[in-house]
């Protein structure tokens, strides 16, 4: 510690007391693997979006109300555009770095949820999710809906054409829930599509409410950690159940989180210098009654709208209660997979009856339930996101689009069930052949303990 | 099998097992001190001195109002030399260890059973007191959730009607009434009720066919044998359809590929819509511009639960 | 009956068939070629000229008669010519038409993906006067003004980004058909398409969108195609493009994480043997599979194995 570190440590240190709490965890040990490192580039795009956002909400104006846009935009000289439009015309064109700004908090948006979703996967796969780490896990999949959530929402402030059709589409998605469907929707939006009222309604959601619990969720996430430690990889000659094996807080994991930290806000700068991530110039405000071709989510909702394009036209009334195919593919299905994501842990742990508390990790093609789940559900996932581009699949393939339509409907039924199985197969012969391996070496360990027993008598 | 020979420490799992020694000691197993390099220095000092001059950069050029790519270049410069430089200093500075810590287990017999962690316990009295503020404070939880019911209008039939009305004119996106010539043969008019212009939910589309309607096409509702109007709201998740394919007579939504077929009263003949486009009741008024004698006749839009 | 004749004085018949045949089919093309060098070295211009491209590009599909016919190859009906059996036709159609390489078709006239531009602008002017004289076809080829591409984006999303998408790259229309990318048309092209309404296309008439509106339209088109964009010449990008670009941002951190977090490898210790919490540590294994084993470490006796 330099003297001056050391004198600043001492002033807060004096009054604290902190030095105990600090050498518990500035020696904390961490396991070694860069898969590990998900989560945290997770809270770092976190945090650039806080930041990033708080820029961003200096200028935007959570209002539907026309305005008259008085910026350098030729395009838009003059005319009367909705207020949250125009001021992020204002923004992106007329104040000096507030394109980059959009740019990186888009950028770190996209980053945020798709390491999310990778961490999520890694958590699945390595089984960090078995006892006492449950709890940890559930916290986790709340936190990956508010996140799905809130990015929807983000970008539906913009309230450019495609932002326009989203929300339209959610509405009726709310609609078609039975019997207080139509209520729940005047509810949250404001009235019969389209209100004045969505607008300032999701900006309080997206700058407030859903930031609040999720920082909130993460540090509880985080606590959850810090408390039950990290999972390890297995090492030969370790008891991973009962020690960690890593590298300390100081100064190893903070070298690579500060090398994170740096080096992930350099890649979404140049990301946001290249790729020109929600600019919105060209395509204009919503109007009601207008849309545009080419009407995709962002892609981590394009599951959903591969699953509504995929659902066929279902549509019948019982007792007075509509079910439409909006319901089944935008409420009914996704149920079943955070259901499913949820479900997951307990259903491992009934199966195989597991006991006891788990702390090093298992490679999944070991434990066949775990590998043909994670692989079905993932790949099924995959085929529905892949559903959502049919019409540009269509266009540069040149099929026609109902063509893709039938064969993302055949595939994404019949793909994931036989990967699962022909993956849970693999799985248990591996786990059979590794059987008859070790069975072979334990009759040759025991007839060597056999002499040793005998040599010592 | 798991084995704990070699230079591992000796514990055995199952054992409820202490931390060997307080919390936070660690024991390093290896070390590895790194060996001076003036490589290593230059690297950082450069590196270093880059991200500075390109931190600078950034907010110059920006504060002049520079163009994006130069300032935003020059940050992400910045930013991913620092991030290099940072990390070799401490590959430089610090040795690269390997550590061994004791993890705390939670199951743990010997610990005291939840009921007695508190010092003070209660002294036995009827449950029916407990459960009586549990019962009031639920409902007067769920009271609270009153205010939600503020938050948007009560549904009514809203969704059962829209802003057409019997002899309200049909106009364009510019108010303009239309007659039936102002529709090019195979053309499409995106029209509204006289007065609710961009009303969503009345948005109307008036098709001018090439050939003659058929069931279930209301007759009675075609002007001229060829010009009809449907809704133009999806009636499976509500998106404008204004595609048209003009040979295929044919309305095409562009959010989920549904496909209407307007000679046979915009029935749904692809994709997840699953009733037709409800057809506006048309016919012309004294000075020959187009109205609606009625409202849509069935559910305009997608269907409520 | 006469006697067949010999093996030789047959393949000399046969030969000699052959011979005239050739020598005939030379002389005619030779003909035709020389009627075209002819054409141009006498400087046949105008409708003439016209109808000589129109027989040699058109007729075969559309007939010499312009009535229409059965198409070679891909089956169908090329459509009739006159007016009064095509009520599409019209001047602006044409030169729409053949400026944009629609016709003569490169491949298949049903598949539009695909196009190559055969006539210069003085063939396509002398083929539609051709046709007009001939074939009675209507109207004049359109003139464009100057238009304002403010006016042009708000028309634009009125009538044409359901079909064209929102920056006129084009998209799928459903049925086999294909919106084509407007942003890289010329303003006339567009122009004579909102009049024409080509194929599945609807015409827009001038109550519906002015001329003065139309030439917007196309000065918005060429605005959007002018876009600088970022250093990689990207503009705005629709969700699908921007989710391949997500894919590599999620690569090149993975790549990073790799670097700095070090252990490339899946499960560094692969051979490591599996550990368990409720299976002393070194203890035989009572069961056939590893990761299936069914013992409570309660009921486990803590076995001392190690040394």
């Amino acid at each position: 510690m330099t003297p001056l570190f050391a004198l600043l440590f001492d002033t807060v240190d004096s009054r604290l007391g902190l030095r105990p709490g600090t050498k518990k965890s500035l020696n904390k040990v961490f396991p070694h693997h860069w898969s590990f490192l998900l989560g945290e580039t997770a809270v770092v795009s976190l945090v650039i979006l806080v930041l990033t956002g708080t820029y961003l909400t200096f200028f935007y104006r959570a209002s539907t109300e026309p305005v008259t846009y008085t910026g350098a935009l030729e395009l838009y000289a003059g005319r009367s555009v909705p207020a949250a439009y125009e001021s992020i015309l204002r923004l992106s064109n007329d104040v000096p770095g507030g394109l980059l700004f959009r740019r990186l908090h888009r950028g770190a948006s996209h980053l945020f949820i798709a390491t999310t979703v990778l961490h999520m996967l890694r958590i699945l796969l390595t089984g960090a999710f078995r006892r006492p780490r449950e709890l940890n896990y559930l916290l986790g999949i709340v936190m990956f809906t508010l996140i799905l959530g809130e990015g929807f929402v983000g970008y539906s402030l913009i309230y450019d054409s495609l932002a326009g059709t989203g929300i339209r589409i959610a509405y009726s998605t709310a609609l078609a829930l039975p019997i207080v469907g139509q209520q729940v929707a005047f509810w949250v939006f404001g009235g019969q599509f389209p209100t004045g009222e969505v607008i300032p309604r999701f900006f309080v959601l997206h700058v407030m409410v859903i930031p609040a619990v999720l920082i909130g969720l993460t540090g509880l996430h985080l606590a959850f950690i810090v408390r039950q430690r990290h999972t390890q990889f297995p090492k030969r000659g370790v008891d991973g159940h009962a020690y960690i094996l890593g590298k300390p807080l100081w100064p190893s994991q903070f070298a690579e989180s500060a090398t994170l930290v740096l080096w992930m806000g350099g890649l979404l700068t140049a990301a946001a210098v290249l790729i020109p991530w929600s600019d919105v110039a060209l395509s204009g405000p919503y109007v009601p009654g207008e849309v545009g071709n080419n009407a995709q989510p962002d892609w981590f909702m394009f599951w959903l709208d591969g699953m509504l394009r995929m659902v066929p036209a279902i549509e019948f009334t019982v007792l007075g209660v509509t079910i439409n195919a909006l319901f089944i593919a935008g409420l009914v299905l996704p149920g079943l997979v955070f259901g499913a994501l949820i479900v997951y842990p307990f259903l491992e742990q009934r199966v195989y009856r597991l006991r006891g508390d788990w702390h090093v990790l298992q490679n999944p093609l070991d434990i066949p339930l775990r590998a043909g789940f994670g692989l079905g559900t993932f790949s099924a996932i995959l085929f529905m996101s892949a559903a959502a581009t049919s019409d540009q699949l269509s266009r540069i393939t040149g099929f026609p689009i109902e063509g893709v339509l039938w064969f993302f409907r055949v595939t994404t039924v019949v793909a994931p069930i036989v990967l699962a199985l022909v993956v849970t197969r693999y799985s248990q012969r591996r786990l059979a052949r590794r059987d008859l391996e070790v069975a072979a070496q334990e009759s040759g360990e025991s007839q060597i303990l056999a002499g040793a027993t005998a040599a010592r008598d | 099998m798991s084995t704990t020979r070699g230079d591992a420490p000796n514990v055995r799992v199952g054992t409820p097992a202490r931390a060997q020694g307080p919390a936070g000691e660690i024991e390093i197993l290896t070390e590895e001190i790194p060996p001076p390099s003036q490589i290593n220095d230059a690297i950082v000092i450069g590196l270093s001195i880059a991200a500075g001059i390109c931190g600078l950069a950034f907010g110059v050029v920006l504060t002049l109002g520079g163009p994006l790519p130069l300032y935003g270049g020059a940050l992400a410069l910045g930013l991913l030399s620092l991030a290099y430089a940072v990390r070799r200093y401490f590959t430089d500075r610090f040795p690269e260890v390997e550590a061994i810590e004791a993890r705390l287990q939670f199951t743990d017999p010997e610990l005291p059973e939840p009921e007695t962690v508190a010092e003070v316990r209660a002294v036995g009295r009827r449950p029916v007191l407990r459960w009586a503020l549990i019962g009031s404070a639920t409902t007067l939880g769920v009271g609270l959730l009153a205010p939600i019911s503020t938050l948007g209008p009560r549904a009514g039939n809203q969704l059962g009607s829209t802003a057409w009305r019997r002899g309200t004119r049909v106009v364009s996106t510019d108010g303009e009434p239309i007659r039936p010539e102002d529709i090019a043969p195979g053309g499409v008019l995106y029209v509204w009720p006289e007065g609710a212009v961009n009303n969503e939910f009345s948005s109307t589309i008036l098709v001018r066919l090439a050939t003659a309607p058929e069931e279930p096409t209301n007759f009675d509702w075609v002007v001229d044998d060829r010009v009809a109007a449907y809704s133009r709201v999806c009636t499976h998740a509500g998106c404008p359809v204004n595609l048209y394919r003009e040979q295929d007579e044919a309305l095409f939504c562009p959010c989920h590929q549904s496909t209407f077929d307007v000679v046979r009263g915009c029935i749904p003949t692809f994709g997840p819509a699953a009733r037709a486009l409800p057809q506006l009741p048309l016919d012309t008024d004294d000075e020959g511009y187009l109205v609606a004698t009625d409202d849509f006749a069935d559910q305009v839009g997608p269907a409520r639960g | 009956m006469s006697a067949p004749a010999s093996p030789t004085r047959r393949a000399l018949l046969g030969w000699a068939v052959l011979a005239v045949s050739v020598l005939t089919l030379l002389a005619l093309t030779r003909e035709a070629v020389a009627q075209n060098d002819e054409a141009a070295a006498a400087g046949v211009e105008g409708a003439e000229r016209g109808g000589l491209l129109y027989a040699q590009q058109c007729a075969t599909c559309h007939g010499a008669d312009g009535r229409g016919g059965p198409v070679p190859r891909y089956g169908g009906q090329a459509p009739s010519m006159w007016p009064d059996e095509n009520p599409n036709m019209s001047a602006a159609y044409l030169d729409l038409v053949m400026s944009t390489g629609r016709m003569p078709p490169a491949e298949s006239p049903y598949d539009n993906r695909k196009r190559e531009v055969v006539f210069a602008a003085e063939e396509r002017a002398d083929i539609i006067a051709y046709m007009g004289d001939t074939f009675d076809v209507p109207g004049e080829v359109p003139r464009v003004g100057e238009g304002e591409t403010s006016q042009g984006q708000t028309v634009w999303n009125t009538n044409c980004a359901h079909c064209h998408g929102a920056i006129g790259a084009g998209g799928v229309a459903g049925g086999g058909a294909w919106t084509p990318q407007v942003n890289d048309r010329s303003a006339q092209e567009i122009v004579e398409a909102i009049r024409v309404g080509p194929f599945q296309m609807p015409a827009f008439g001038e109550d519906q969108i002015s001329d003065a509106e139309a030439a917007s339209v196309a000065a918005f088109m060429a605005e959007a195609a002018s876009e600088e964009g970022t250093p990689l010449g990207l503009t705005e990008l629709n969700p699908v493009y921007a989710s391949a670009f997500v894919g590599v941002l999620a690569v090149l951190m993975l790549l990073s994480l790799v670097w700095i977090g070090g252990r490339p490898r899946w499960f560094p210790d692969p051979d490591a043997a599996e550990q368990r919490p409720d299976i002393p540590a070194g203890a035989a294994r009572k069961t056939p599979s590893a990761s299936t084993a069914r013992s409570n470490p309660r009921d486990a006796p803590s076995e001392d194995l190690s040394s």
